[in-house]
């Protein structure tokens, strides 16, 4: 009889543990915590990164971080806003994006977390840095984050350094589940401050003007405002000629026909393209070169693009 | 009784094994790291599993080096546990018809890259286990099919954290090739009529010291003493860039400040200097499949 108990119970256990190690749900028998992913344009030369990291391990020393970039060009809100909303979907659902890029540190900007409609929180000054995001994932809520709790201890006196002392303090408290989303603060209306951008138009049946975005280093690529959506409206088919007039404030910096193709290696070595980059944006490149370098392109600063169907 | 606790135990650990059975990843590329592009690799790759662990092998390989990309594999690939999973991106020709696959090597790890070269030294030194075609029917991150430029995101990082973390087994990856790779041609180490042949694989970057693939043995053919006179020539494709007579020695100090020298350095490779200089600098010397070097007495 006893033995019996004891067969029914060992064979309960071994179903138990089978059953763990065939799921592979990683709750039963891991943390789980959420990825901690950082962006800042603090550089890699200095101790702030560290100090950042530093922090979030002190909250939990299993906390998982990951760098997204910490090279944004000082003070680019809109750089920060692309270069997140461009890696956001490739990250698990739950994880917790800190941004720091914040000019007005201090000042009466507001600090907080914005839970997408997707699933992902980004802890950021609300400075325009949510622009992208907020527009392609939806804004499911945001909230304030209350210093008074969701601040490092002892921090009051420093007044410059919120990337450590507020934001990744509260995304680390987030991503290892210290504190739940309620807890970060009070709701806000759920909008946030937008950097305005013009976008790219159809002006007629064959041309769409837009304008430069970005120049993708290392490779010197051309990143434009112009979504493959919109430039599908051409009906321009692949290995065809399309006529790119670049132009600044004063002059034509480029006026030529170039071939729009599906990837680099399509045209000959050192030849320029016109293709949809990997997050579906319009982009010029030169097959095993650089495009900014061949044509002179050192700055995007009003820079605009007109794309002519042949 | 004793036999079934026993047996509890046994199931137990190996489940505990099994949990923890994820092996590294370890990603190269030429992405720099400016932007996003390195954070969206690792985003896939920490969606494939939560607990993998990712290690950067480094991001700053030339733009376009598949040469430089292969050199920097099989320099750390020897520290690395067995059964490490390395992605290699460097990929002018993503997109056109280059294969992308998955070598094992006999030394019993996996290398996941466009097969354009950068396995070169990789199957040379390790020897091919086995090579797989990634097949984009089943590794391919899904939705992403749209995209013709990223294929270190969609299909290599993908596939390398999967493989990494045992939820594909190399089998899975995809059919397998003929144990052949594409290879760089380049000048392999030979002593031919007293003359000594080989590459310049990369240079001693932080001082400018010129590396080869000249191993000791090799270069004691040439039966030289420390003072002896070498002649050096080097090439870049047909143009000579360099040709001089050179001493050999032991150590940098036993020329003058600004003299050069051949000497073995700490990989016993027949190596050129400058004292207290650049040597790479002050002779404008690059490295890479296309630059060799004749020494003879």
């Amino acid at each position: 009889m006893k033995n019996k108990i004891i067969r029914r119970k060992f064979i309960f256990y071994i179903l138990l543990l089978l059953f763990l190690g065939c799921t592979n749900n990683k709750e039963f028998v891991m943390n789980n915590k959420k990825p901690l992913v950082l962006m800042t344009d603090f550089g890699l030369k200095e101790r702030f990164v560290a100090s950042m990291k530093g922090v979030a391990l002190s909250v939990d020393e299993n906390i998982k971080i990951y760098d997204l970039t910490h090279l944004i060009e000082p003070f680019n809100i809109w750089e920060a806003s692309n270069t997140l909303a461009g890696t956001i979907e490739y990250w698990p659902k739950g994880t917790v994006f800190v941004a720091v890029v914040d000019p007005g540190v201090g000042t009466k900007r507001k600090s907080v977390v914005l839970k997408t409609k997707t699933g992902y929180y980004i802890v950021s000054p609300d400075n325009g840095t949510l622009t992208q995001v907020a527009e392609e994932q939806g804004i499911e809520a945001i909230r304030e984050i209350d210093e008074k709790i969701n601040r490092r201890k002892n921090s009051e006196e420093s007044h410059t350094f919120h990337g450590r002392d507020v934001y990744v303090y509260t995304g680390a408290r987030l991503a290892a589940g210290v504190i739940t989303f309620n807890e970060v603060g009070k709701l806000l209306k759920p909008e946030v401050v937008q950097l305005k951008q013009k976008q790219a138009e159809k002006i007629n049946d064959k041309s769409i003007v837009g304008k430069i975005t970005k120049v993708e280093l290392p490779f010197g690529n051309i990143v434009t405002n112009i979504p493959k959506s919109l430039f599908d409206k051409l009906d321009v088919k692949l290995n065809k000629f399309i006529n790119v007039k670049i132009v600044n404030d004063q002059q034509t910096i480029l006026d030529k026909d170039i071939k729009y193709v599906s990837s680099f290696g399509f045209v000959q070595k050192g030849m320029p393209l016109l293709y949809s980059d990997s997050e579906q944006w319009i982009g010029l490149a030169v097959n095993n070169g650089s495009f900014a370098k061949a044509y002179s392109i050192n700055s995007v600063n009003n820079l605009k693009i007109k794309l002519t169907k042949q | 009784m004793k036999k079934n606790i026993f047996f509890t135990v046994v199931l137990f650990f190996t489940f505990l094994i099994s949990v923890n059975a994820q092996a590294p990843l370890v990603l190269q590329s030429d992405f720099g790291i400016e932007d996003a592009a390195v954070a969206s690799m690792k985003g896939v790759a920490v969606t494939v599993s939560p607990d993998i662990k990712i290690y950067d092998l480094t991001h700053k390989i030339p733009v376009f080096n598949i040469w430089e990309a292969s050199q920097r594999l099989v320099q750390t690939a020897d520290y690395w546990p067995k059964g490490t999973v390395f992605v290699s991106v460097v990929d002018p020709g993503v997109g056109t018809k280059r294969k992308s696959v998955v070598l094992k090597t006999k030394t019993g790890q996996y290398f996941v890259t466009p097969d354009n070269g950068t396995l070169t030294l990789v199957a040379e030194k390790y020897g091919i286990d086995s090579l797989r075609e990634i097949d984009e029917a089943v590794n391919r991150l899904k939705n992403s099919e749209k995209s013709y430029t990223f294929h270190g995101r969609d299909v290599y990082a993908y596939t390398g954290a999967r493989l990494a973390a045992g939820i594909i087994n190399f089998k899975q990856v995809g059919k397998l090739l003929e144990p052949k790779v594409v290879a760089i041609p380049y000048q392999k180490a030979k002593f031919v009529n007293g003359k000594i042949y080989g590459n310049i694989p990369i240079l001693d970057i932080h001082y400018g010291n010129i590396w080869t693939n000249i191993g000791r043995s090799l270069f004691k053919k040439l039966e030289v003493k420390p003072g002896d006179l070498l002649n050096v020539k080097i090439t870049n494709g047909k143009k000579t860039v360099y040709k001089a007579k050179i001493p050999f020695h032991n150590m940098f100090g036993s020329v003058k400040v600004g003299e050069p020298l051949v000497y073995l350095n700490s990989l016993s490779n027949v190596s050129l200097a400058i004292r207290e200089g650049s040597f790479a600098k002050k002779y404008k010397i690059h490295s890479g499949a296309d630059w060799n070097i004749k020494i003879w007495k």
